[in-house]
């Protein structure tokens, strides 16, 4: 009897391949977000993004207004879905670095900011002293100093 | 595969009506008759049939694969394993001829198959069930055969029938492959209302009528 039942078995996977369900569509869960949610988090990432630089660059408040931050987000949603990306998927995968960048790129900028103020502070004052040297500079002993008045009676 | 003998009694029973007629009320009172510790069961409404609940630590899978497997485990010791099929005829079909292979590879059980016409045509069944009609009884395969429609169920199987029961049966086609089986009129077969029923049993020739 086992050889029999051992000679169905190829028969029996065959079938099985043949008669399994097809496979489930992805659960409801794991479907992309519904586009307006994916609109206003695009939105807060391009806000977030104009805010760090702001300090340094004053203008960008005023190019990256809400009704056009909206309106990059909303031409950015359908290339995402087309690309299959998401800003879940963005800030899950990369939310340490994002969380460090928006304490450090502030910080950094206002570092920068400060340095280039001292260099350009220094380079003021080193422009500023050599003119000073000769105009102030005192007279050689032994050498006669020409009189203002003489030079200009010669014409 | 040995077959243990062609002494023994053939027991190929087919319960055939119209849907609510009392089919599985006749089944389940022959499946009572004696104790079965080995059944495999073909149930294509299983959600309305509920075999798997019949016998106690039943197993129901929609796997030939799996239904093979627990017999295989089972080796002579009992089993109760239902199965579940797709609804689609040529893909059940192909199941059906494995899970037939199987019944008689195993041997010593109860086969029961449910809307038999649902993997049978009338000139047409798979290998397995034709070998299940003329070698069955020999490995001690005992046969239930149910369904709505006779018209649409193999020759092979009227042709080994050692029990009948026909309950009410609208359609004339039906009434005509049953009547010309159990050898009475047609109009016997159509006047049939309710539960009543007439049953042959081929052994003895002897026809029955169920009030």
């Amino acid at each position: 009897m086992s050889e029999e039942l051992a000679a169905l078995e190829a028969e029996a996977v065959a079938v099985d391949a043949v008669n399994a369900p097809p496979v489930d569509p992805q659960p409801e869960a794991e479907q992309p977000p519904a586009p307006a949610n994916e609109q206003a988090e695009v939105a807060g990432l391009i806000t977030i993004l104009a805010g760090l630089f702001a300090p340094v660059f004053p203008s960008l408040q005023k190019i990256y207004t809400p009704d056009t931050v909206n309106q990059i987000a909303a031409a950015a949603v359908p290339v995402m879905a087309k690309r299959g990306w998401t800003t879940g998927a963005l800030l899950g995968k990369y939310a340490e670095e994002l969380a460090l960048a928006a304490v450090a790129v502030p910080v950094a900028l206002a570092t920068w900011q400060g340095i280039k103020a001292d260099i350009d502070a220094a380079k003021a004052k080193d422009k500023a002293e050599p003119a000073k040297a000769i105009t102030e500079q005192p007279a050689t002993p032994g050498v006669a100093v020409p009189d203002p008045a003489t030079f200009a009676a010669r014409g | 595969m040995v077959a243990q003998g062609n002494s023994r009694q053939a027991h190929f029973v087919a319960i055939i009506g119209a849907t609510g007629c009392g089919k599985t009320t006749e089944l389940k009172k022959r499946l009572n008759a004696k104790r079965r510790a080995r059944t495999l069961i073909w149930s294509p409404k299983e959600s309305l049939d509920n075999y798997s609940a019949y016998y106690p630590g039943a197993i129901s899978t929609r796997s030939v694969a799996e239904v093979l497997q627990v017999v295989k485990a089972a080796g002579k010791g009992g089993f109760h394993v239902v199965f579940v099929p797709t609804l689609n005829q040529k893909k059940d079909m192909a199941a059906f001829d494995v899970f037939c292979k199987i019944a008689l590879a195993a041997g010593n059980l109860t086969l029961v198959v449910e809307e038999l016409h649902s993997v049978t045509q009338a000139s047409n069944a798979p290998d397995g069930w034709r070998k299940i009609n003329f070698m069955g009884r020999g490995f001690g395969v005992h046969v239930f055969g149910l369904s709505q429609r006779p018209a649409s169920c193999d020759k092979a199987f009227m042709g080994s029938l050692s029990f009948l029961h026909v309950g009410r049966l609208p359609h004339p086609p039906d009434q005509k492959a049953i009547a010309d089986v159990i050898g009475i009129d047609r109009a016997e077969i159509g006047n049939l209302t309710g539960y009543q029923a007439i049953q042959k049993d081929f052994q003895t020739g002897k026809i029955t009528r169920k009030a």
